[in-house]
């Protein structure tokens, strides 16, 4: 997983950029708001970023509201690590849509924990995503069988979108999972199979008569 | 055995208290015991102090207290990570001082900080304390 850290204080950069790296996390680094913001921007943008509060131009808390603004649909998971210790402070950095919050100086093992708990949320919202897109194709192919469809009123044949008429039992197999045994109703067996087979017994008893 | 570092008797003098400027083992602690990234990262702060103080001076005097506060509160983050606790509390104090405007106090807390500055860059350039930290234990 690629994590971003943004933090104009080197020695924070620094303190942070190798523990990730040793916890084997691959690491871009940011001095400051602005360009951690350009790099959000891009398609293979770190889906965690890590950062701090008190930067020149733009900082933390801006840089947060810029990302849950943006439109990507999968919006990267933020923690922010600052020495902004006050409660106010704690609920602001969260309303202005950190998913956490690490008051410096920061426990080491806390911050690997966190972290994991970021790569563990990113993990299910992608397994979500994925759901949801199997979803909406199945219901997709659904669709397809929907909507105002012309039928023959004698031999029932559907007319497709491409003007070609088609046996019902064609369509429906072309435009969705469904497909057909075939078999007789009660009601035709009566109608169609009974007469047929009664006429075919005659054609027999007149063919022995006749010998 | 990291701690009770020999502290200049001046320095010492100077100090409100005759702890040392660097508690080695809180400074351990926080880099994860791993003593080559602390080397690292004392070697970072040391080359930048100059600039730092710089960076305070000219905010004080323009009276810019936004920055003032920004450059305070970097030194506090850099103390806490460095077991630097007095240097960590002379800048949490004049950041509060520049978050609040308190513009009249800017340059004594100034003062108090430069002088934690220089206890802190006077340790880090007594080559003793590489020794005990390869001496020492890991926390």
């Amino acid at each position: 997983m690629k994590i971003l850290i943004v933090d104009d204080e080197p020695i924070v950069r620094r303190l942070l950029e190798t523990s990730l790296t040793e916890w084997g996390y691959e690491v871009l680094a940011a001095p400051g708001g602005e360009e951690a913001w350009a790099i959000l921007q891009r398609a293979d943008a770190p889906s965690l970023a890590i950062l701090d509060w008190t930067m020149p131009e733009v900082d933390g808390l801006e840089l947060c509201r810029r990302v849950r603004a943006l439109g990507k649909p999968r919006k990267p998971y933020l923690i922010f690590v600052t020495a902004m210790a006050r409660t106010q402070d704690i609920v602001t950095g969260l309303e202005a849509g950190a998913d956490d919050y690490i008051v410096k100086p920061f426990n080491r093992e806390e911050l690997h924990a966190r972290v994991r708990v970021g790569a563990r949320m990113l993990d299910l919202q992608a397994a979500l995503a994925d759901r949801v897109r199997d979803l909406e194709d199945a219901l997709a192919r659904v669709k397809q069988l929907q909507g105002l469809l012309p039928i023959c009123s004698y031999c029932k044949k559907v007319r497709d979108d491409r003007n070609y008429w088609q046996q019902v039992e064609t369509y429906i197999e072309g435009h969705s999972d469904a497909q057909f045994t075939h078999g007789i109703c009660p009601e035709c067996r009566d109608k169609y199979v009974e007469p047929e087979l009664e006429r075919l017994r005659q054609v027999r008893r007149s063919t022995e008569g006749g010998a | 055995m990291l701690r009770g570092a020999p502290v200049a008797p001046d320095r010492c003098a100077v100090s409100d208290e005759c702890e040392p400027a660097v508690d080695l083992e809180s400074a351990l602690r926080q880099v994860g015991g791993n003593r080559r990234l602390l080397l690292e990262l004392v070697e970072v702060f040391v080359e930048d102090i100059p600039n730092r103080l710089r960076g305070l001076k000219e905010a004080s005097v323009t009276r810019d207290v936004r920055q003032l506060e920004r450059l305070a509160h970097n030194v506090k983050g850099s103390a806490g990570i460095l077991g630097a606790a007095a240097l960590r509390s002379a800048a949490l104090t004049l950041e509060d001082a520049a978050r609040e405007r308190r513009l009249d106090s800017a340059p004594g807390l100034l003062t108090a900080l430069e002088r934690e500055l220089d206890r802190v860059a006077a340790f880090f350039a007594d080559p003793g304390w590489r020794t005990r930290l390869a001496q020492g234990a890991p926390p």
